[in-house]
């Protein structure tokens, strides 16, 4: 026989407990109010005073540097306000994450104490009720007061004029989105843990030791897998999936959202068959204990692992990782166990994960270093090959959005001609030629791959890509980026027999795929060295566009040996390898014209550069988070030839060659370089 | 009514209870009592619903009463050590029962403040042992439980204060019919209060009786002879639970009624022969000796 308490009456009982929580939390939380009223007191007084008497003031100019902003006399006062906007709130941002851990510890340690376990287990409130209503006394303490101080700020700012910046909104999703996954994920180990000691020591171990043991699992595949592509970065939700102090970055929102929801639901179903008998004891449920010694084992152990690998001890990577991996893990996970059992109990007994993960992890790794199914050496047999691509990441265009892996997968069926086959397979054997697979360096190279994504990798490195489709439809793709050993010297590979071909051209280049929009500027140059650029005004654009549409058409419809056209951009992308830019500059229009007789001028395509638009800015830009290094545009250089009757009209139409072919000197995109 | 039936509850390998089954019908007063460790504070928790059986169940008005919240309204449970926050009053914790408890009594909740010697809007942590039980009482007096399960409640307490918690619970009893378990060591409280004792042993029930009829079943004789009986047995055919010999002295504990052993005792020609009932204190010590558990079996 059951009886049952009506919704409203559920939500009165949640209502009186949070408000009971609050009255709980008086005290803290006036100590946080009186702090955030100081700081951002005391902020507000040191930005005005020092926007008025300090002009000049250095952390001024660091602040106009950071928003491009020119300092000048009359936007002295709104740049303090915005800068107060800015500072502000990120300390209200600061202070709401300490006193958040202040406020979820607390709450949630109604489940850690018998005596507190009697009181609440005795209330006539449902545990779900009650676990919920609590976790929603954790939220709004936190938020509320948050979004207080920050309305205030903007208030405050709005007064003296200033709209709010997006730095500070941005502020309001971090900790929006940073409290939910903070909280749902600190209740759930709450749940599963007996004491709040042993919350408090396996959520921040959680938080330190999965991401590092991502990132070692990352630069074991990359590292060890030469020409392997994960698409995995430093932001990619996988590399902090149980770290939710990572949520605070604002970053993969839906992600979190769903994290949450997934430990709020764990949580509820956890805490109704809670034992409250196991308050004050070490755990209520022991998985997440089990899973935690595991990850502490797993990451001290391939700490000390890839630490002897890379130093070659006993003269075998190999060996050195395997003595390293056993004498970090094992030692790791006992004082885990120390810790969280608060003695050596049941130690053997819950030792089977820790054998289990030496040996799976041992086993893993000698496949790893022995390359076991062949990956790094691998080049297909010329026979078996139906086509192949090779994608240049200097010499490369696509548009915004485009997803990597698909580029390179479906560039195995750009070319079916047997002698270009075989000019890629000579090109990807000579990286091959070119690399170290000694134990020691793989593991040398899994220390650089580990932290790959936080650095500014040079353009000029080689980049690129190999896809061949197989006679029995397989699609075999590697991707080749820097890696440790070759990171800072020059690897040379000459791809200019593939990238240089009407196909490749036509695919992956700018002039021929961009949108107009990409297009930052054309450049027309003939005898005299005159030039004309159109693009650099909008008015220009529209001309630009009429340029591009021509010569895209005769490019296609021409179906002559189209090297000549090509020439001046395999001289510029030969010149690219060989650093010696000055080169270029020589061969000017009158030089081809002297080769080829019928040229009628240069026409010079650079593109804006987006972020997206170039294959190695791509990868780069993916690799490094960093959205704004990787903004380099690219150039082609293109030879008109007579024939190219359509590029020719429509240059003549917009003013820009006269009747005879020469650059019109009076035309509005003239540039007169020499007289 | 309360009904246990075969209640286990298991910490680990322990068994704090084992198999109990027990009715404890409305209105009435009943006193757990047994030795440290028996399970009786973990019964208590059991019946309030602050543990779940292991195996078992236990009904309460008919409902079972973990984690449903509608059948643990009209229960109260104070533990051996409340709970009070830093800054908890009796009246700060009134405003939380006010709205959790469905029969919270406002005028019963200002009677008992004024009825008992504590400051309302005092910090009950910086009350005394026995005054933070006092703001236990009346929290727990005000949410006028059909059911209320105390655990070690006369500690601590004064004995004005001892006797105003009888007189209030008496009075409860009899005008609300409220079901009272109290489980203690302090069996001469116990005595004059309740009207049910259950005696428990390591998880076990030993014994559960109405307290006259244990009064009655037990008798404490003395019988002093000129020369003892030469018999093998003196005391054969009567039920002896102890007996202590001081020279031509037997104190002995005999269960049952003057009617069972007085023809018996007076056949051996007595020199003298008294007999009276056993105190609370007396029947448990020797029942829990029958258990196995005595002064002289521990040391």
């Amino acid at each position: 026989m059951t009886s049952t308490v009506s919704f409203k009456e559920k939500l009165k009982q949640a209502y009186s407990v949070f408000k009971w929580d609050l009255k709980s939390c008086t005290g803290t939380m006036a100590v946080y109010a009186i702090l955030a009223t100081v700081f951002t007191t005391i902020i507000l007084t040191l930005c005005l005073v020092v926007g008025f008497y300090s002009q000049n003031n250095t952390a001024y100019d660091l602040y106009y540097s950071s928003f491009s902003v020119v300092p000048n006399t009359t936007d002295v006062v709104a740049a303090s306000v915005r800068f107060f906007q800015v500072a502000a709130s990120q300390v209200v941002y600061l202070l709401t994450i300490i006193f958040a851990i202040i406020y979820t510890v607390k709450v949630y340690s109604y489940l850690h104490n018998k005596r507190k376990a009697d009181l609440y287990g005795a209330l006539p409130i449902s545990r779900i009720m009650l676990f919920t209503s609590k976790s929603a006394s954790a939220f709004l303490f936190t938020l509320v007061p948050a979004m207080f101080f920050l309305g205030i700020i903007f208030i405050i700012s709005a007064c003296l004029g200033q709209p709010i910046v997006n730095e500070a909104i941005d502020i309001y999703v971090k900790l929006l989105l940073g409290t939910l996954a903070s909280i749902s994920a600190y209740g759930l180990i709450s749940v599963c843990c007996g004491t709040t000691v042993n919350s408090v020591v396996m959520f921040i171990t959680v938080c330190i030791a999965y991401p590092i043991s991502a990132m070692f699992i990352k630069g074991v595949a990359n590292g060890f897998f030469y020409g392997s592509y994960s698409g995995i970065f430093k932001d990619h939700f996988i590399m902090n999936a149980l770290n939710p102090l990572a949520a605070y970055d604002g970053i993969n929102i839906i992600y979190w959202l769903i994290f949450t929801v997934v430990c709020i639901v764990a949580s509820a179903f956890l805490v109704k068959n809670r034992k409250a008998e196991r308050a004050q004891a070490s755990f209520a449920y022991y998985l997440p204990c089990h899973i935690v010694k595991v990850l502490v084992a797993f990451l001290a152990g391939m700490f000390l692992g890839v630490l002897f690998g890379s130093l070659n001890v006993f003269g075998d990577g190999y060996l050195g990782f395997v003595f390293g991996f056993i004498l970090g893990s094992v030692p790791a996970f006992v004082i885990a166990h120390l810790i969280f059992y608060k003695g050596f109990s049941n130690l053997v007994k819950t030792s089977i994960p820790l054998g289990g993960l030496v040996v799976l992890v041992i086993a893993v790794m000698a496949v790893c270093n022995y390359d076991v199914f062949g990956y790094n050496e691998f080049i297909p047999n010329f026979d078996n090959v139906k086509s192949a691509g090779l994608i240049d990441a200097n010499y490369f265009y696509k548009e915004n959005n485009s997803n990597l892996n698909r580029i390179v997968k479906d560039s195995a069926e750009d070319f079916d001609d047997k002698d270009i086959i075989n000019s890629i397979i000579t090109v990807h054997n000579s990286i091959l030629d070119k690399k170290d697979f000694s134990s020691d360096k793989k593991f040398q190279n899994v220390w650089y791959d580990m932290f790959v994504d936080n650095m500014n990798i040079g353009l000029n490195e080689m980049r690129c890509s190999f896809a061949y489709k197989m006679n029995d439809g397989r699609v075999i793709t590697r991707m080749y980026s820097p890696s440790a050993d070759n990171l800072f010297s020059s690897v040379g590979i000459d791809t200019s027999e593939i990238v240089m071909t009407k196909t490749y051209t036509e695919k992956y280049s700018v002039a021929l795929n961009a949108d107009q929009n990409d297009i930052s500027y054309i450049t027309v140059s003939a005898e005299d060295y005159d030039e004309c650029t159109l693009g650099n005004t909008e008015n220009s654009k529209k001309d630009l566009t009429k340029v591009m549409e021509a010569f895209r058409k005769d490019f296609k419809a021409d179906n002559s040996d189209i090297s000549k056209v090509l020439e001046p951009a395999e001289y510029e992308y030969s010149d690219f390898y060989n650093y010696s830019s000055s080169l270029y500059y020589n061969k000017d229009f009158r030089y081809y014209k002297e080769q080829y007789p019928d040229a009628v001028c240069l026409l010079e395509v650079e593109s804006v550069g987006n972020d997206y638009s170039n294959f190695g800015s791509m990868l780069s830009m993916i690799a490094s988070g960093n959205y704004s290094i990787y903004n380099t545009p690219q150039n082609e250089v293109y030879l008109i030839p007579e024939s190219y009757k359509n590029t020719i009209n429509a240059l003549k139409e917009i003013g820009v060659l006269n009747s005879d072919n020469t650059i019109n000197e009076d035309s509005e995109y003239s540039e007169i370089l020499y007289r | 009514m309360i009904e246990l039936k075969n209640l286990t509850k298991r910490f680990g390998k322990v068994i704090a209870v084992d198999n109990m089954s027990l009715a404890i019908n409305d209105g009435s007063v009943v006193g757990l009592v047994g030795s440290n460790g028996s399970g009786k504070s973990t019964l208590l928790r059991l019946l309030s619903g602050v543990y779940q059986p292991d195996d078992g169940e236990v009904l309460v008005g008919g409902k079972k009463l973990f984690d449903n919240p509608a059948a643990k309204g009209e229960c109260y449970f104070i533990p051996d050590f409340p709970y009070f926050y830093n800054n908890s009053t009796i009246n700060s914790t009134a405003y939380l029962y006010r709205n959790l408890y469905p029969n919270w009594n406002e005028e019963q909740f200002n009677r008992f403040c004024s009825v008992f010697p504590i400051k309302r809007d005092a910090k009950i942590i910086n009350m005394s042992k026995g005054m933070q039980r006092q703001a236990a009482l009346i929290l727990a007096l005000s949410t006028c439980p059909k059911y209320l399960f105390l655990d070690e409640i006369f500690d601590g307490l004064d004995p004005v204060v001892r006797h105003l918690l009888k007189k209030i619970l008496i009075e409860q009893v009899s005008e609300h019919s409220m079901t009272v378990i109290i489980a203690s060591h302090n069996l001469r409280e116990l005595e004059d209060l309740c009207d049910r004792i259950c005696l428990m042993h390591r998880g076990k029930m030993l014994m559960e009786r109405e307290i006259d009829s244990l009064r009655l079943c037990f008798r404490k004789v003395q019988v002093a002879f000129s020369q003892i009986p030469e018999v093998p047995n003196i005391f054969e055919g009567i039920d002896v639970v102890n007996v202590w010999q001081n020279g031509n002295v037997f104190n002995v504990t005999i269960r049952g009624t003057e009617e069972d052993f007085m023809p018996q005792l007076n056949a051996l020609n007595p020199a003298y022969v008294s007999a009276m009932p056993l105190t609370l204190e007396e029947i448990f010590i020797s029942e829990m000796g029958e258990a196995g558990y005595d002064v002289n079996s521990i040391l």
